[in-house]
């Protein structure tokens, strides 16, 4: 006889004894117990009274993805009966991980294949150091972009390595694309079902970020903004192109804070339909289907859904379930890898049906090479203080000479071509918890923001000016050429005038034989700068993430060993403690 | 002395700390690519000059910048006698630092123009440049004159050391 009902929060152990115990019951003694329970003891009586499941759901994210997800992750699994905690790479060590039994990861790969910034020294050691995991179970989101050549690499990285430190997969890890939401909540959902005790639990709904009122705007729902104000920021004759866009937010009940960032949901542009469709043999009134199984023509998918310029690994190897060409094959296999590479570079997907696919594709074929078109995320350049219901991006065009012709940028060429002022725009804004002002308006603040890198010190540096505090800044800024590419130069002025802005030292790289750099102006004022940390000043960089953000990195310790005359690794040391402290953020791309 | 009141630029100059002024701080903030109006004035007496480029004055202000400032440099030839080495030296000055051009002056000079506040001290320096004796036209530079006339670049050389005495008392020019 079962005196427990089906649906009950009891492990099936735990179940099999409180059977065993309450049967072995009178009456009188169960009464007793009814009472004594319900007065509180040894439970928290309120709401439903049930056995929790613990779960650390560990992220290692950049640009906050990942962090997003691993919050949504710990949302829902409340709302699931797990106890669930959140943990960043950056706060803690693999060997924390051994007392853990259920764990998720949510974590992205940057750079060339590498981990987070904020989550190296937990990828490094997780590689590289024992340790004992046999009691874990675990599973792994890996975000990424398949436009990347090492997808996902990261995730796929840990994701080994938990199994060779005797964790136990529970579930198969996703890789996802810039468009991960739908992957993710088929991961999480399975998941779920396979850490949870069997026959817990109620069915998973994720109510996905929005927990506010229905027409609240966001990803899921961007806000169509309109294009105030478009101002070029170069001088004529300037080789580079660089726009000042400024955007309402009015009525979006949107907010951000200096350091976030703006999605904008870009078309693509007529003449990049019109060379795919071409490319195809197609004429783009054929009816399509889209994922989630919208129906629409053809030439509108092409223009507001998919990405059909970037070309990538993921592109090629669906182009080559269709047309099964040798070349291709041998481009996809392991040996090919140095030649897909020359091959990626500087072409677009137009060229890749050229080369292997001449005869043109079914309207269906095209559809399924490609990807979602993702949004682009910009640095905010405003403050909101400064500009209530505004925001304000720096964008600069990306035009260059590819091996098919002129090639340009999708949303960065769709704001500069495509948009006029009064027109609207579909936005998003982007939290980067990690880009932050200091807490305090005493603090100092150095800023390296060469090129459109300067947006978010914009922001910062107008915000402290709306607030009236007093703490000193410092922007280190470069370009190609002074007379032409001084970004915002006047509005520097003034702040320098205002003393809003305390310093400012620029680098321009083309107006003499040798480059100079950012980071040779920090070199040349290494005793100030260091003296400026030792203040307590938080250091932010922004801009490039190839070349330009190791650099400058590279000059930080080279500073910090000369100045602070200790060696290099100590310098290292203080400058990995800088992170930790996050007084070192960066914002780089 | 005359009791006639003399020119704004004599007060400049007197007050000039030998024609220094405040040019070290001004060439060091490049928050601007100009000068205050005192430092201009005295920059005149190094031979250089500031301008602005009226071709594409309109419309900066609208792009967030300020004038296209930059210094036109006059450079004093001595005797009118140019080596072919020396002219492809300031060649190279004039596309490195300068827009590209050689002006050449009724007056026996030459003149750069377009060189951004940044530069200046080096291409008045002649920095990196061989025979680097391109000086402006300074008083002590006429008195160099007539013993640089017609010398050949290594002749120009052995009179270097004249001008880096003569720079030890201006620092903020060298
Ligand atoms: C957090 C974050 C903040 C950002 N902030 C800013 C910002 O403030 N301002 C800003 O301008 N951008 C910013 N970016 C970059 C921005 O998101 C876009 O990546 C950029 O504008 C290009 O997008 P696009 O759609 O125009 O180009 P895409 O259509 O995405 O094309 C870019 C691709 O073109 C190819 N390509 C580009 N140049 C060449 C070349 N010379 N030769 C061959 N191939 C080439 C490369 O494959 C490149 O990936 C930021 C990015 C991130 C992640
Ligand atoms: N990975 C990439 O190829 C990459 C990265 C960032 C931006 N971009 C593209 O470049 C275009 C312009 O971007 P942007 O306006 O932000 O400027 P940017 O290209 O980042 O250049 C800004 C300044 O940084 C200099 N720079 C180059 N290498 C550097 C280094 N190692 N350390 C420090 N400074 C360095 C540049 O000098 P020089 O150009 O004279 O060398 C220039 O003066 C955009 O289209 C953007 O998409 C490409
Ligand atoms: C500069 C840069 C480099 C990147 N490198 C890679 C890469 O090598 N491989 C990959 O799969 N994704 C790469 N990505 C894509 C990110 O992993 C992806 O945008 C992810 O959603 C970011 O998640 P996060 O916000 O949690 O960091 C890169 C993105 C940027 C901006």
């Amino acid at each position: 006889m079962s005196l427990l009902p089906e649906q009950s929060p009891f492990r099936p152990d735990q179940k099999k004894s409180l059977e065993s115990l309450l049967s072995s019951m009178d009456d009188g003694q169960r009464m007793w117990l009814g009472g004594f329970l319900s007065a509180g003891v040894g439970v928290q009586v309120s709401g439903a009274s049930t056995v929790k499941v613990p779960l650390t759901v560990l992220y290692g994210t950049e640009s906050g993805n990942s962090e997003a997800l691993a919050d949504r992750t710990v949302k829902a699994a409340k709302k699931r009966g797990f106890k669930p905690v959140m943990k960043n790479m950056s706060e803690c060590v693999p060997a924390d991980m051994e007392k853990v039994e259920n764990l998720l990861v949510v974590v992205s790969t940057w750079g060339d294949g590498d981990p987070p910034e904020s989550a190296e020294e937990f990828h490094q050691v997780l590689m590289s150091e024992k340790a004992d995991l046999s009691g874990v179970n675990y599973s792994v989101c890996a975000l990424g972009d398949t436009s990347y050549e090492q997808f996902c690499e990261t995730g796929k990285q840990i994701d080994a390595r938990l199994a060779e430190l005797g964790g136990k997969r529970v579930v198969d890890r996703v890789d996802c694309d810039v468009d991960y939401d739908e992957l993710y909540e088929g991961w999480v959902e399975k998941a779920f079902a396979a850490l949870e005790p069997q026959g817990g639990g109620v069915g998973f709904v994720d109510q996905v970020v929005s927990n506010g009122p229905s027409v609240e705007y966001g990803k899921k729902n961007p806000f169509p903004s309109e294009l105030l104000d478009k101002v070029l920021l170069n001088g004529e004759r300037s080789a580079k192109e660089t726009w000042h866009y400024e955007l309402s937010l009015e009525g979006s009940g949107m907010n951000y804070e200096p350091g976030d960032a703006l999605a904008v949901v870009a078309k693509n542009a007529p003449d990049m339909v019109e060379g795919i469709l071409g490319a195809a043999k197609l004429v783009g009134s054929e009816e399509v289907e889209l994922k989630g199984g919208h129906q629409k023509l053809l030439a509108d998918a092409l223009r507001e859904d998919l990405e059909v310029t970037s070309l990538s690994r993921s592109v090629l190897k669906k182009l080559n379930e269709v047309v099964g060409n040798d070349r291709l094959t041998r481009l996809l296999s392991d040996e090919g890898k140095e030649e897909l590479k020359d091959y990626l570079w500087g072409r677009w997907v137009v060229d890749a049906i050229g080369d292997f696919a001449p005869d043109g594709l079914e309207a269906g074929q095209l559809v399924g090479l490609l990807r979602k078109l993702p949004p682009r995320l910009y640095s905010i350049a405003s403050s909101p203080l400064a500009h209530p219901d505004e925001v304000h991006l720096t964008v600069a065009s990306v035009r260059y000479d590819g091996v098919g012709g002129a090639r340009k940028g999708v949303a960065s060429t769709y704001l500069a071509d495509l948009v006029n002022k009064g027109d609207e725009v579909s936005v998003f804004t982007h939290l980067n918890k990690g880009f932050r002002l200091p807490e305090s308006g005493d603090t100092p603040i150095l800023m390296v923001g060469p090129g459109t890198g300067v947006a978010p010190f914009r922001a910062f540096v107008e915000h402290r000016a709306e607030l009236g505090v007093s703490g000193d800044s410092w922007l280190f800024f470069g370009d190609q050429r002074y007379s032409y590419d001084f970004l915002y130069q006047l509005e520097w002025q003034d702040h320098l005038k205002s003393g809003a802005l305390s310093r400012l030292d620029v680098a321009f790289s083309r107006d003499q034989p040798e480059k100079v750099y950012v980071q040779h102006k920090m070199l040349e004022r290494s005793r100030e700068v260091y003296d400026w940390l030792e203040r307590g000043g938080y250091f932010y960089v922004c801009g490039d993430a190839s070349r330009m953000a190791h650099d400058v990195h590279e000059a930080l310790i080279q500073i910090v060993e000369k100045e602070g005359a200790v060696s290099r690794e100590e310098a290292e040391g203080y400058v990995a403690n800088l992170k930790k402290e996050k007084r070192y953020q960066r914002d780089v791309y | 002395m005359s009791e006639e009141k003399l020119a704004a630029n004599e007060g400049i100059k007197t007050r000039s700390n030998y024609l220094r002024g405040t040019l070290a701080e001004g060439l060091a903030d490049l928050s601007t690519g100009s000068l205050s109006e005192d430092d201009q004035q005295l920059l005149k007496f190094h031979g250089t000059y500031q301008q602005d480029d009226r071709d594409i004055r309109a419309g900066r202000r609208a792009n967030k910048l300020e004038k296209a400032f930059s210094f036109m440099i006059r450079i004093r030839v001595p005797g009118g006698v140019t080596t072919p080495h020396q002219w492809l030296e300031v060649d190279r000055m004039a596309d490195e630092f300068a827009n590209g051009t050689i002006k050449l002056t009724t007056r026996q000079a030459y003149q750069l123009h377009g060189v951004i506040k940044s530069n200046l001290k080096r291409t008045i320096n002649g920095d990196g440049y061989d025979c680097g004796v391109w000086r402006c036209e300074s008083e002590r530079d006429v008195l160099s004159q007539p013993i640089s006339f017609g010398v050949a670049c290594g002749g120009f050389k052995s009179v270097t050391g004249d001008f880096r005495s003569l720079d030890a008392a201006d620092p903020c020019l060298s």
